[in-house]
């Protein structure tokens, strides 16, 4: 029997005058112990089916229709009193940014705690005994420490942690994980869904993981409930899934997703992403018929007027659709002009030696003396050559977008150069910056706060040209729409402002606002990592496009390695400030040097169900305080062959192959001597 | 160096238009006025932190050292102050709370226009309005503080609370200075608190709604209260300036409208150094209390 039976849940949103239903038809059962995935793209409704079942709604929301059976309970017919002796006792929540769901002025302790009192009457001690008890289970570093701390003393992993250990205070029977991981590095992400699997076996707690993120749930979910625009439209067992998806958005989505590929892919050809062309659809509008039919390449008159309902196959595999698929598509392999014969020549264009960035540390107080430096970036040399897309990947902190700004000159360098192979000195001072920002530009991250909110997309666009005092008005007017329909974006885009448009939309501006100058290089900060998996792939096959028609060289730095191996031809694997592998982008993944690089790419979640969980022991441990770096190599405080020689002696750079350097003093296959650089 | 700019004779002011022009320089040579405008400035920097505010050259109080003029003003403001202060608020704190989780309710609108009013009714209309109505109408209370006579620091407080009825009026002047602000503060900051992640997590504990709202919300509220509390020690200040006027108790207010009018720079000059001493307090004040209620201010810079 079911511990947690969800059927036909409907929850809506009170609007002004009217209400929108944001989750529609979501039906599942959850046995003790199994862990059901809901995935899907921002704004489906996967969060809101969440607290649905939590009853933690937004005052303007309420679920107004369905079931939500807790061991024979239905929560949906509970009064708010009455649903909270279920609240964190049977059923609990670990939410998805672990800094703001933490009271940030109480102790850890005291919060972790909390749950017991309220529903055991525990005492005090009892209470902090506990907490220490399940800090351990989380595999929380010095846990009786940690009960005195505050949140903003503990990196985002151990806070993580602190929610889980929160979560667990009561051992409750169902634990609903929203996103748990987003906001977490890679080696820390596999950490954190490593502890949630051992919890959910050694307590035989049933788990919904909620996530965006294929990925996550591959090879830890036993089955997947796929949501599109608030509908459960397909729902199966995770191999099911993955293998014969019967939904075409199903199907599209995972057609999108870049995967890290280990082997299976030829040197030097790239394949297209495959994208979902335009929107999901605005809720509050009237829906008639499939919500996915007017993206969908199979979608016929019957899909435009009538809505399919969920049905069921053997095997327990459901979806909602009149025309479904038989499996994965087909993938497409575009050789582009990156194919293997040119790759052997790239031409440097863009020379990096030596490039060292130090932020200074200032005490508090009047005279902010300067106590310490953070080493952002130290001793990083590399090349880009022309029409080269090199990526540069490392988890947060360890100093990639500093690189990316030196280079385009938003800060200054306190070390080393950035210079282009035509030999032209660069001047200095003004005409230094208006000669950089003719040649080099950056993409930002944020497709949000990096648009000024009041200015037109016409103005935001031609305004490098106007700094630059290049043409007329008219001139300028004409090369604005040229620019826009470049970056697929339809001419009348101009007159708008930036709120009008979706992330991935307003990325295109932020991409043609780069182009304006024609510049040879483009680095791009995170391009990618605000959007959703399908509008992810629109940009990433745009900058591709753009690289092939303008020659352009990229700069793409990028936390994701899928991405990052995806678009690069070359990559930089940095680990805080230092650059420790660079080398062609397959062959760097197909067959890393460096244990870090190794553990990075372990720890990323393929989105393939191979049947076997990946078996990589997680890297363990946290990156150190770039104030106060590990002497010798950096990576020695969690490699495992770190011996003496790490800790005395900073690892020289060595050749493994073409074009394939690493620093480390134990790699993982012995330096190549004649290779070429 | 004052009366320099406003152009007056110091000496000519205290003895008068029958005086002789010898004896109005003679004056003027034995208070330093005939040195130069640096010189006299250093010797009056020099005697400030000697603790030297000089002496009064107003008419009636000539001669009369001015730290002690000043001294037995500044506790009674100082009391007057703190009095309203706490009662400032201990009405906006609940009202802006009640008003947070009653949120766009007839409560909530109501409150909103009242705190508008008293927020934009200036002090010494509030005031007249008061006194005519409270005191000449109806003569509940008395329209001026009679009872002054409290020395030292804690003298004017034990008038306060010896005589509370002559205090009634003067408070809730002030008190109406600073309560509509304070109140507007704390709904907002209410309302941010309560849509925190962190609320949400205490109640996916189970948390009933007085433990969300005392335990996680409320303490986070207060700390930007506590920020404003500290600027607008300065403003309460500039406050007394009518209120005690108006009242006629001999507190800073008094005696900085009092010294104006009576030119006496010197005493005019220690007013202001006060009130610099007061922005600069209740900064710090600030400061401490954030520490005190905000851990990440306490602990800060290891993160």
């Amino acid at each position: 029997m079911p511990v947690l039976s969800v059927r036909n849940l409907r929850t809506e949103f009170a609007l002004r005058e009217t209400s929108v239903a944001a989750v529609e038809n979501i039906s599942f059962d959850l046995e003790a112990g199994e862990c059901l995935g809901i995935v899907g793209e921002s704004g489906c409704g996967k969060t809101t089916t969440g607290l649905s079942i939590m009853q933690l709604l937004p005052a303007n929301g309420r679920v107004s229709g369905g079931q939500i059976i807790l061991d024979g309970v239905d929560l949906a017919q509970l009064d708010d009193k009455q649903m909270r002796s279920f609240r964190g006792n049977q059923i609990a929540l670990i939410p998805q940014d672990p800094l703001t769901s933490l009271n940030p002025i109480q102790k850890i302790g005291q919060q972790i705690g909390e749950g017991l009192r309220i529903h055991r009457g525990a005492t005090k001690e009892q209470a902090r005994k506990r907490a220490i008890e399940v800090l351990e289970m989380v595999s929380m570093p010095r846990p009786a420490e940690r009960l005195d701390q505050y949140p903003f003393e503990l990196s985002g992993g151990l806070r993580q942690r602190v929610m889980i250990a929160m979560a667990l205070v009561c051992e409750p029977k169902v634990l609903i994980a929203d996103e748990p991981t987003t906001a977490l590095d890679v080696t820390i992400q596999a950490q954190i869904l490593d502890i949630l699997d051992r919890l959910r076996a050694e307590l035989n707690m049933a788990m919904i993981l909620i996530t965006h993120d294929m990925g996550v749930i591959a090879n830890r979910a036993d089955r997947v409930a796929v949501m599109y625009a608030g509908e459960m439209i397909e729902a199966s067992k995770t191999a099911g899934l993955f293998q014969e998806m019967r939904h075409p958005y199903t199907q599209s989505l995972l057609a999108s997703v870049p995967v890290l590929s280990q082997a299976n892919q030829k040197s030097g050809s790239r394949s297209r992403l495959m994208s979902i062309p335009g929107l999901p659809p605005t809720l509050t509008e009237q829906l008639i018929g499939c919500r996915f039919a007017p993206r969908c390449e199979y979608a016929t008159s019957q899909c435009r007027s009538t809505s399919p309902d969920l049905t069921t196959t053997s095997d327990e595999h459901s979806y909602a659709c009149f025309h479904p698929v038989s499996g994965p598509a087909p993938v497409e392999v575009v050789l582009s002009h990156h194919d293997a014969t040119e790759m052997q020549a790239p031409t440097p264009f863009l020379r990096v030696e030596n490039l060292v960035k130090e932020f200074p540390i200032r005490s508090n107080g009047v005279i902010r003396r300067k106590t310490g430096i953070i080493n952002a970036v130290s001793d990083v040399s590399f090349e880009v050559g022309r029409g080269e897309t090199f990526g540069l990947v490392g988890e947060s902190g360890c100093g990639k977008t500093t690189v990316g700004r030196l280079i385009v000159g938003l800060e200054e360098l306190t070390g080393g150069s950035v210079t282009f192979e035509t030999g032209e000195q660069e001047p200095e001072g003004r005409a230094g910056e208006m000669y950089r920002s003719q040649q080099r530009q950056m993409m930002f991250q944020d497709p949000y706060s990096s648009l000024d909110p009041r200015q037109r997309v016409e103005d935001i666009v031609s305004e490098p040209l106007e700094i630059h005092q290049i043409g007329t008005k008219q001139d300028r007017q004409a090369r604005v729409k040229q620019l826009l329909a470049s970056v697929g974006l339809p001419p009348d885009a101009a007159a708008r402002y930036p709120h009008e448009f979706s992330g991935g939309q307003r990325q295109r501006i932020g991409l043609a606002r780069a182009l304006a100058l024609n510049p040879q290089l483009i680095v791009a900060d995170e391009p990618v990592s605000a959007l959703d998996v399908s509008i992810q792939a629109q940009v990433l096959n745009l900058m591709q496009d753009l690289q092939d028609e303008l020659g352009l060289s990229y700069i793409l730095i990028s936390h994701d390695l899928a991405v990052v191996q995806h678009a690069s031809d070359r990559i930089g694997v940095m680990y805080l400030g230092k650059l420790v592998e660079v080398g062609p982008a397959d062959e760097v993944f197909r067959n890393p040097v460096h244990p870090y690089t190794r553990a990075l790419i372990d720890a990323v979640p393929v989105p393939v169900v191979d049947g076997s969980v990946q078996m990589h022991k997680p890297l363990e441990g946290e990156i150190p305080s770039a104030a106060n770096p590990p002497s010798g190599c950096r990576f020695r405080t969690r490699c495992a062959f770190a011996d003496d020689i790490c800790v005395e002696v900073q690892p020289e750079v060595n050749f493994y192959g073409d074009g394939h350097t690493a620093a480390c003093h134990h790699p993982l296959r012995s330096p190549v001597l004649n290779a070429k650089k | 160096m004052l009366p320099a700019l406003f152009h007056s004779d110091v000496a000519r002011a205290i003895l008068g238009n029958k005086a002789t022009r010898s004896e109005v320089a003679a004056l003027n040579h034995k208070l330093g006025y005939d040195n130069s405008l640096l010189v006299q400035y250093w010797h009056y920097l020099v005697h400030l932190f000697q603790g030297n505010l000089g002496i009064s050259v107003g008419k009636n109080s000539f001669g009369v050292p001015v730290s002690g003029i000043i001294a037995s003003g500044v506790w009674r403001t100082v009391w007057l102050a703190t009095t309203s202060l706490i009662f400032a608020l201990a009405i906006s704190i609940p009202l802006g709370l009640v008003q947070a989780l009653r949120r766009n309710s007839k409560f909530d609108y109501t409150v909103t226009g009242l705190v508008f009013v008293v927020y934009s009714t200036p002090a010494f209309l509030l005031g007249i309005l008061l006194i005519s109505v409270l005191s000449i109408h109806w003569s509940v209370f008395p329209p001026v503080v009679t009872n002054a006579a409290g020395t030292g620091i804690f003298g004017p407080l034990l008038d306060i609370l010896r005589q509370p009825r002559e205090f009634i009026l003067p408070i809730v002047v002030l008190t109406g200075l600073t309560v509509g602000g304070f109140t507007r503060y704390m709904r907002s900051s209410v309302l941010d608190s309560l849509v925190q992640d962190y609320v949400r997590t205490a109640r996916a504990k189970g948390a009933s709604n007085s433990r969300v709202l005392f335990r996680h919300s409320l303490r986070n509220a207060l700390i930007p209260i506590v920020t404003i509390l500290g600027l607008t020690l300065p403003g309460l200040f500039g406050g007394a300036l009518i209120t005690e006027t108006l009242f006629n108790y001999p507190g800073m207010g008094l005696i900085t409208v009092q010294a104006v009018q009576n030119n006496d720079v010197n005493t005019v000059m220690a007013a202001t150094l006060l009130i610099a001493l007061m922005t600069i307090t209740g900064n710090l004040l600030a400061d401490l209390g954030l520490s005190f209620v905000d851990p990440r201010v306490r602990l800060g810079g290891k993160s």
